[in-house]
């Protein structure tokens, strides 16, 4: 890893618990960042060439019909309300592969204390939610 | 800097920079917060900025009201998870926290200022509201 952002995210990154792994290709700086147990999401971070810092996560899987429920969408527009660093919306995953809910927040470059509120506001907000998410919809889980 | 006096060192820089991009700035800043109405001119979204002491700044744009039943609109909700999944600095949701109405709010953050990085935030923050907004018009029968 070359990039100076990436290794303080990185470092950072480790101290929450995770194991970091770079992905990064000629033309793009991408890592993942991921942890044993179920406690803290697998994280994906790409950084662009402006030193912004895009960081998602995902969950699922869902069956289709899971898109027909009101209940599902406003379940959703509500842990949009209510988050505060991050954007949530269902991705209908090609042939079969059933509904998916992505997760992504952004941070500016690397500052200790932004990327520490950010990124531990996110986690809080994926932990607090994406249970309500799979008990509510339950009957919609593929197996 | 003319107009408002904004007491707070972000909120100058941040005010400064919007009226170089043409916005009015309106200061309503409380005793806990740093607040502005930047309001904008054609083609550009008007938005509430409050400053946290933490240097977090938070942009908010809002659009409304529809009835209640739009909620219950699939169509409605698929527009808004597009939004949100197009939008690069800012999400979308449905709030119905004033009253009877449905708004829609758009958000965006920023720690700090920095003028470049501002910068883009903003312009992106007004390019997806003005790619999604016209759109929700087919729901003006709500």
């Amino acid at each position: 890893m070359n990039n100076i952002i990436v290794q303080q995210i990185s470092s950072h990154l480790e101290f929450l618990g995770y194991t970091v792994k770079d992905n990064s290709k000629e033309d793009s700086c991408k890592f993942e960042a991921k942890q044993a147990e179920w406690t803290i999401p697998n994280l994906g971070l790409r950084i662009d060439k402006d030193n912004f810092v895009f960081i998602e996560c995902s969950y699922g899987r869902w069956n289709d019909g899971i898109l027909n429920s009101v209940d599902f969408h406003n379940t959703i527009q509500k842990m949009n309300q209510s988050s505060l660093f991050s954007k949530w919306y269902p991705v209908k995953k090609s042939v079969d592969n059933g509904v998916i809910v992505v997760i992504e927040t952004w941070a500016f470059g690397y500052d200790k204390n932004s990327f520490g509120t950010t990124i531990t506001s996110f986690i809080d907000d994926v932990r607090k939610n994406i249970p309500i998410l799979y008990d509510n919809f339950d009957s919609f889980r593929k197996r | 800097m003319r107009g408002i006096q904004v007491d707070n060192a972000i909120g100058q820089q941040i005010s400064a920079h919007l009226e170089f991009l043409g916005y009015e700035i309106e200061d309503i800043s409380t005793a806990d917060y740093c607040t502005f109405y930047a309001k904008g001119v054609i083609a550009r979204p008007s938005f509430t900025i409050r400053i946290r002491k933490d240097g977090l700044v938070l942009i908010s744009s809002s659009i409304g009201t529809w009835g209640k039943n739009v909620l219950d609109s699939l169509e409605f909700h698929n527009l808004m998870h597009k939004a949100n999944l197009q939008s690069i600095f800012c999400r979308w949701y449905a709030s119905t926290n004033d009253g009877d109405g449905v708004t829609i709010i758009i958000k965006s953050w920023f720690f700090g200022y920095e003028k470049k990085s501002f910068g883009r935030v903003v312009e992106s923050f007004s390019a997806d509201w003005n790619k999604f907004i016209f759109n929700f018009g087919i729901f003006e029968h709500y």
